[in-house]
């Protein structure tokens, strides 16, 4: 059938040639592909690429709204790295960023595994399990300082009824509590992540591998050990890596739980960012602390790609 | 070695694992439980010691009580608007960008286009709070600080990296045979993407959009340095200012952590399989 198109000449028949000039620019495919996702790849670089450059640029200059702005080298960093503030915000972040991805992956590991070995219901379970990742963090903190309260919380109601402990604890006061608590708070949200990417990994794992195995006398340890936990561990640092360079800069729980306290006990980096841009209005330092975060975010990164980079070599 | 057979076998029990799961979701879901629980409470209740596990009086005082009621009395529904006015924009700017983008990036491939999917992936990894201070500068020089566009403008760099990325997933899935037939049939490019890809595509791709939608909803920290005045608040930064000094309402404020997470837990419920391809299919094989 000659489709409408081509009597009208659109595909440069020689028919047309009288009535329309040829198409001479039709473009070639990849040329297409450059034109359509150009204006895209100018949102990235504009939106990425102009912002990067502006921080880094920032933390080299003194820029406080007290004294003059002017160039100030390494001045920033090297007052920085004199400061006892930041380094309590250095460990903290790290803590933080450690114990959320800790608790996520025993939380998501735990539920991907045995979602992955149910046969009836597993819809049913799988949207139950995703709901936390719904609240946003703000409320999410809210939510566990609210449970957590020492006069009113629940949290202290069910463990003094459990009998695991004697009196109510006050969460939010002490120091290694508080943290506690924040970290809670903010992986509760980031388990089901973990949970659907290893869940993901784990059915892909072909059924005859278990069979055999179970054929040359393997418990579901031997399972877990040499088949369950290999093949997923692609998915699995990727979501570790996603959960840990996430919480290392997630602010949001602690904001709304501790604002940092008691004590700073509870204070990351990207709190003191935020009060030198909010509070403080040290834009310079608030610059550098950014570079810093940037960098501390590349390392973790660089070192799951080293790992990832090593598996693969293996296999 | 008995101990491990014994162990071996109640861990490798079909049972074990719906108890297993069970307890997890009793862990997991008791905090939403809780905010339910406690947004239907009077505000005496909620201080009374020991907490009560079901409302002894169920009321709605704290959605619809008068002057103390946050749909009735205070701001809310404002805030709502706001939300879904920045996180339905952002969306849908998100994906239709992102879908061209995508669509040129993999079906059309050029030199450096391998290199700038790469690139896609790698602005993930940057901490969004680094790029706070540059923000914030580049929206005030543009005069867009304290106004809604000037959070979009932001939240579209949160959002935009992760949906081309999902896309790609989904357009490296897509069967080409079906563009080569349409181009075939006398369809453009672009007619292709149009006619037949985005049809084909279009679970995938509301999965995409929501999945933008959802975490420019739960955005807290850029409207919160962005915008002053109350009227333009997103629910996230005017939950923060529920928190009173001396007294806080908890009801109040549990109702609207309520109304903040309906949103994620009906797209959830609704959509769930198709949520969870999205996210997977973009970084099972990151």
């Amino acid at each position: 059938m000659i489709g409408l198109e081509h009597i009208l000449g659109r595909k440069g028949g020689p028919r047309s040639s009288g009535s329309r000039p040829p198409r001479r620019f039709r473009l070639s495919d990849s040329q297409f592909g450059a034109l359509v996702s150009l204006p895209g790849l100018l949102l990235l670089l504009l939106w990425v690429g102009v912002p990067l450059v502006i921080v880094v640029v920032i933390s080299f200059y003194r820029y406080d709204f007290i004294r003059p702005t002017k160039f100030y080298g390494f001045g920033n960093y090297i007052k920085l790295f004199h400061d006892r503030v930041f380094w309590l915000a250095v460990k903290n972040t790290f803590i933080f960023s450690l114990g959320s991805t800790f608790i996520t992956f025993l939380f998501g590991f735990t539920s991907a595994w045995c979602l992955s070995r149910i046969d009836r219901g597993g819809t049913f379970f799988r949207t139950l399990m995703m709901l936390p990742w719904a609240v946003p963090l703000i409320v999410s903190g809210f939510i566990w300082g609210w449970m957590f309260n020492p006069t009113y919380g629940v949290i202290n109601d069910i463990l003094l009824k459990l009998g695991a402990i004697k009196a109510p604890l006050d969460f939010t006061a002490d120091p290694s509590l508080a943290m506690f608590s924040v970290i809670l708070a903010d992986a509760w949200t980031r388990i089901p992540f973990l949970t659907i990417l290893v869940l993901a990994g784990l059915e892909r794992i072909p059924a005859e591998l278990y069979e055999a195995a179970r054929i040359d006398g393997a418990d579901i340890f031997h399972e877990l050990r040499h088949i369950s936990i290999p093949m997923v561990k692609g998915p699995l640092l990727t979501g570790l890596l996603i959960t840990s360079v996430f919480s290392f800069r997630s602010i949001d729980a602690i904001f709304s739980m501790t604002q940092g306290g008691p004590a700073k006990a509870t204070y990351v980096l990207g709190l003191y960012t935020v009060d030198n841009i909010y509070r403080f209005l040290n834009f310079g330092r608030a610059g550098a602390i950014s570079v810093m975060l940037l960098l501390f975010c590349s390392l973790i990164a660089s070192a799951y790609v080293y790992f990832l980079l090593k598996e693969e070599r293996w296999s | 070695m008995v101990l491990r057979r014994w162990a071996a076998r109640i861990v490798d029990h079909k049972a074990t694992a719906y108890v297993l799961l069970c307890v997890i979701l009793a862990v997991l879901l008791f905090p939403i439980f809780w905010t339910f629980i406690t947004s239907f409470k009077s505000l005496e209740e909620t201080f009374h010691w020991p907490p009560t596990y079901f409302p002894h009086r169920f009321t709605f005082e704290a959605y619809f009580g008068g002057r103390r009621g946050i749909l009735t009395g205070s701001p809310v529904p404002i805030y709502l608007m706001n939300s879904l006015i920045i996180s339905l924009t952002t969306s849908f700017v998100v994906t239709a960008a992102g879908i061209l983008t995508a669509y040129g990036l993999v079906r059309y491939p050029f030199k450096g286009s391998k290199a700038a999917l790469v690139l896609f992936l790698l602005t993930r990894l940057i901490p969004p709070i680094a790029l706070l201070l540059p923000f914030y500068l580049i929206l005030r020089y543009l005069g867009l600080i304290n106004t809604r566009t000037g959070v979009i403008f932001y939240t579209i760099y949160l959002c935009y990296p992760l949906v081309v990325w999902m896309l790609k997933s989904f357009f490296e899935a897509f069967p080409g045979e079906l563009i080569d037939a349409a181009l075939v049939d006398g369809a453009s490019r672009l007619g292709a993407l149009l006619r037949v890809v985005i049809p084909t595509m279009a679970t995938g791709i509301s999965a995409v959009a929501i999945i933008a939608f959802l975490w420019t909803w739960n955005e807290f920290l850029a409207p919160f340095i962005f915008i002053n005045s109350d009227v333009l608040k997103p629910i996230t930064v005017g939950i923060y200012y529920f928190v009173g000094d001396e007294l806080t309402y908890w009801n109040t404020l549990a109702a609207a952590g309520v109304l903040a997470i309906i949103p994620g837990i009906i797209f959830f419920i609704v959509a769930q399989r198709w949520i969870v391809k999205g996210l997977t299919a973009g970084m099972g094989k990151m």
